[in-house]
């Protein structure tokens, strides 16, 4: 059982990137239409950002003081770079309504920040620092559980708490349904949808930075990472619905714990379990007619 | 039922799509742009094989497979408008059954070998036309890549196909009693194969079926309901997009000799994509120019530097998809839109209407 509940919860870790990841990107989708293929990108150059600032930053990220301000400036970085992605690349997609014409920009974006990151950070390996307080395991209930995973669930329970509350209780928020539901109407009523599209990408990039960031100390940061973090961030849109965040929390973490659960319990499957929910979730939907609309979490708008 | 009235302008002729429209035209020598493709790249090949060194010959024998698999997969990505990131699957699927298929002795190999590399890749479109046929947009461009991905991965931990390494020692089987293992005469085999292909294609791109398809791309409600069967067309035009692929699978083997599971990585897909959109996916010769375009930036050009080919390649790509929509293809109609004062003419691609993404958005 403890190995059980320990396996759980590394899982629900590997979710908590993707759910920031996923978030963002969905969060862009249900408001733009667009599917942005560079997302992934955005999560590396956080996560490029925060090992560079560590390196040579005085004290580095290896201070609680140094780590907050590294996250946050990747965070804001990458908010930044998403913010010119759209007003440089994206905003003609909305202006013609041409969703393919969206899809290949933003791959081609993706190629291109691929190209930068090899540039910039060569293709060698990289690896963060974090701060020594996040290293160690905490006991809870008996089971010794990494503190650093905790503190990526704690991440992800933050940013998932607080877009619920921005997307549904804020006057914000009701701007965003709004203008993702119908964006001319939208308009009509007096909502500047320029700002709120480009607010959209300030907060996906932003999630993006930051859960490049904070993943950076636990994985190898290298250009291989763009390619497969771009299938779990997918994988995760898809299976949550396409177009709702509490589906991409719920896809997340069930992407997570499967993963984590199989490479504890069946070591010859490990990495299959992206795999074997997709082939679920699509034979479901094929074949029972309850699933056919409705994805993990509900579908639907936001 | 033909619905051409359906297209923006209507280029072709009746009657002059398909196989018997291709002998009709060539009874009366109405062939232009098949035989200025033909020549082409007779004459391209021929330079290359006499003058140029191995180190380019090397480079055309990479440009010949991209050519037709970026063909093959222009049927899916330009003329039915759903942008595939999956067609590695046919791609690397090809490859493989060339691979397995290498050291068996097949009668006329050379040319049937190629061929049963194009139908086990269109088998293997079966089974992705079963789960994304009603799929559209950005929905069916996710599923597809996430196919292939799982095809990758099992084939990465299946040691029949060579697991992680790969197979190696691919060489192409002998014509009858002629041995096209030497690059000059391979060189020759792929030119060949490209030639048919692509004028097979322009055959295939004004028949009924091609006009279908670029119905459905155009309004798929409306081609519907002129009694185009939208979901029957888009298994086929899937089925047919994977076998040419497979094909160019196959030479792709047997120029490097060697096949390996990165071949079905996503990325190989998104390349393939790329130079459909770099070329023009609006036309059949669109592709082959950016296949052609984009391996030579990215194997002469910058030999020595991986990385900034890899930045300049998506730079360049960015900038042609936001000016240049209708690809390389279209910069000469877009050069004359301008001269004739229409600025915004040469620049809008067709309108894909909203409802045709309605899935996807739901």
């Amino acid at each position: 059982m403890d190995t059980f509940i320990g396996s759980f919860i590394a899982g629900l870790a590997i979710g908590a990137p993707i759910f920031l990841v996923a978030s963002g990107l969905v969060l862009v989708f249900s408001v733009m239409g667009v599917l942005n293929f560079a997302h992934a990108g955005f999560y590396l150059f956080g996560a490029f950002i925060f090992v560079t600032l560590g390196s040579d930053a005085t004290g580095g990220t290896t201070s609680v003081g140094g780590f907050i301000v590294a996250v946050l400036i990747a965070g804001a970085i990458v908010a930044g770079i998403s913010v010119a992605a759209e007003r440089i690349v994206f905003i003609r997609t909305y202006k013609r309504h041409d969703h393919l014409a969206g899809l290949m920009e933003s791959f081609a974006l993706l190629v291109l920040v691929q190209g930068v990151c090899e540039l910039i950070w060569g293709t060698s390996a990289l690896t963060g620092q974090a701060p020594s307080i996040l290293f160690g395991t905490i006991s809870i209930a008996g089971v010794p559980i990494s503190k650093y995973n905790v503190f990526l669930i704690l991440v992800a329970t933050i940013a998932a708490i607080g877009l619920w509350a921005l997307v549904f209780h804020t006057r914000y928020g009701s701007k965003i349904r709004a203008v993702s539901s119908d964006r001319g109407m939208a308009s009509a009523l007096g909502i500047r949808v320029a700002f709120v599209t480009t607010s959209v990408f300030v907060i996906g990039g932003l999630l993006a930075g930051i859960a490049g960031a904070i993943d950076a100390p636990t994985v190898a940061v290298d250009i291989s990472l763009l390619n497969t973090f771009t299938i779990s961030m997918f994988a995760a849109v898809i299976l949550g619905g396409f177009g709702s965040i509490l589906g991409a929390l719920v896809a997340s973490m069930t992407l997570g714990v499967l993963d984590s659960l199989l490479a504890t319990y069946v070591p010859s499957l490990a990495g299959y379990g992206l795999y074997i929910a997709f082939g679920v979730a699509v034979l479901a939907r094929m074949y029972l007619p309850a699933f056919r609309e409705i994805a993990i979490g509900g579908g639907g708008t936001i | 039922m033909r619905p051409s009235s359906l297209l923006r302008r209507q280029p072709d002729a009746p009657g002059d799509g398909g196989l018997a429209g291709l002998a009709g035209r060539w009874a009366r020598g109405q062939t232009g742009a098949d035989v200025i493709v033909a020549a082409v790249l007779v004459i391209a090949n021929l330079v290359i094989v006499t003058w140029f060194g191995t180190g380019f010959i090397f480079v055309w024998l990479l440009i010949m497979p991209y050519i037709i698999a970026a063909s093959g997969t222009n049927i899916t990505v330009g003329w039915t408008g759903r942008l595939s990131f999956g067609h590695a699957l046919f791609f690397a699927g090809g490859a493989y059954v060339a691979a397995k298929l290498a050291t068996t002795n097949v009668p006329a190999g050379a040319v049937v070998v190629p061929l049963i590399c194009g139908i086990v890749a269109a088998a293997l479109s079966v089974p992705l036309s079963v789960v994304a046929h009603k799929r559209r947009g950005v929905y069916f461009s996710v599923l597809t890549l996430i196919v292939a991905q799982i095809v990758y991965s099992v084939v990465q931990n299946w040691s029949w196909v060579g697991g992680g390494s790969g197979l190696s020692n691919v060489y192409v089987q002998n014509l009858g009693p002629i041995s096209l293992v030497s690059s000059d005469a391979f060189a020759w085999y792929s030119v060949i194969w490209t030639i048919v292909i692509l004028i097979g294609l322009r055959a295939l791109y004004r028949s009924p079926f091609g006009l279908s398809c670029r119905a459905v791309r155009e309004d798929g409600l409306q081609a519907e309901t002129l009694g185009v069967p939208t979901s029957r067309l888009f298994t086929v035009s899937l089925a047919i997009s994977a076998f040419i692929t497979g094909i160019a699978g196959a030479i792709l083997a047997y120029s490097e000799t060697t096949v390996s599971p990165t071949q079905f990585y996503w990325s190989v897909s998104g390349t393939l994509v790329v130079m459909c959109l770099l070329g023009g996916r609006f036309s059949v010769l669109g592709p082959a120019i950016g296949a052609a375009v984009y391996i030579f930036i990215q194997d002469q050009l910058f030999q020595n530097s991986a990385s900034a080919a890899d930045a300049l390649t998506g730079g360049s790509f960015l900038l042609i998809v936001l000016v240049l929509p209708g690809g390389l293809i279209s910069i000469g109609e877009r050069i004359r839109a301008m001269r004739a004062g229409d600025s915004a003419a040469g620049l809008q691609p067709p309108d894909f209407l909203r409802e045709l993404f309605a899935d996807s958005k739901r």
